[in-house]
């Protein structure tokens, strides 16, 4: 396991006796199971919508990480031709539910057991 | 490139049963697959405070600038959708508004047959003028930001709505009929 690996199995056992000081044994190794699992991946997911959902036939990927944010397109369209013209050019990025900007947060690190959005225009009402 | 693709026979099934919801202290926010119950969302927001409910229905439409619509869907990112609405109401329940008491926005999802309802919005106010500017308000944020996207079908094919093209995180300039994706694959796996 890796040091990443640990420090996040650490500071997550640490948030849940924060918050659930009562907790059950039983659910105490659920929530850790949960944690571990995540912590352990040797992917990140990538969830497309709508258009990219079409585009790709999939509703998801698992991608081998870490990656950073600004090779993500690039890798993208190798998979799926032509995605990035069609599709991914007018799209936002998620991560972990929070929007990454493609050229400010070109550098941050998709970790592995995150989960990323391919958020295209949206279209609500 | 694939011959257009026709809507699905069988609807993609429902990514969750009844509602998935946030409220508490005067908000709500909803996310279903069923009929939306319009009753019940002014009720949520009824008070003894408000001199005014104002309440907002958007309709399928059964056509885009003239051309017949056949079918029309929804699709969302659950968490993502939730959060945005709640942003939503909770910058409109802000001090910039202290005479609305209750908000309630609800939006529908999965195929919406022509003319039933896709979207509730539903609030009380101290007096009617700021009602109808808020819900106005709310229902532009709701179109500009939340994470839900329309799929119209025709008789040749479908489109993947776009409110307002490339609202978020462009990286290049799109026209807005290349914002209108035509769906070539049959399969549309729905969350």
């Amino acid at each position: 396991m890796s040091a990443r690996c640990l420090e996040l199995v650490h500071s997550n056992i640490f948030k849940i006796l924060q918050c659930k000081p009562d907790l059950q044994t039983n659910q105490y190794s659920n929530l850790l199971a949960g944690t571990l699992v995540t912590a352990m991946a040797d992917t990140f997911k990538v969830l497309y919508f709508a258009a990219a959902s079409t585009y790709t036939g999939k509703a998801e990927d698992s991608i081998p990480g870490p990656m950073p944010v600004s090779k993500l397109f690039a890798h993208l369209e190798d998979k799926y031709p032509g995605f990035r013209k069609k599709v991914l050019t007018s799209c936002a990025l998620s991560v972990n539910l929070d929007y990454v900007d493609l050229i400010e947060d070109g550098e941050m690190e998709i970790q592995n057991g995150d989960e990323v959005g391919i958020i295209p225009p949206v279209s609500s009402g | 490139m694939a011959e257009p693709a026709s809507p699905p026979e069988e609807p993609a099934r429902p990514a969750f049963e009844g509602v998935k919801a946030v409220e508490g202290n005067g908000s709500y926010v909803g996310l279903t697959y069923d009929k939306l119950d319009i009753t019940a969302s002014v009720d949520r927001v009824r008070s003894p405070k408000a001199g005014a409910v104002v309440l907002f229905i958007g309709t399928t439409r059964d056509n885009f600038e003239g051309k017949s619509v056949t079918t029309l869907e929804y699709t969302t990112y659950v968490p993502l959708a939730l959060r945005s609405l709640s942003a939503i109401v909770s910058s409109l329940k802000s001090t910039v508004n202290p005479s609305l008491h209750a908000i309630s926005i609800i939006h529908r999802l999965g195929i919406v047959p022509i003319g039933e309802d896709s979207i509730v919005i539903s609030l009380s106010t101290s007096h009617r003028t700021e009602g109808w500017r808020i819900a106005e308000e709310c229902l532009e944020l709701v179109k500009e930001k939340v994470e839900i996207w329309k799929r119209e079908w025709f008789v040749d094919g479908g489109i993947w709505r776009a409110n307002r093209d490339g609202a978020k995180g462009v990286t290049e300039t799109v026209s807005s009929s290349e914002a209108e994706i035509p769906v070539e694959l049959l399969e549309q796996a729905d969350r």
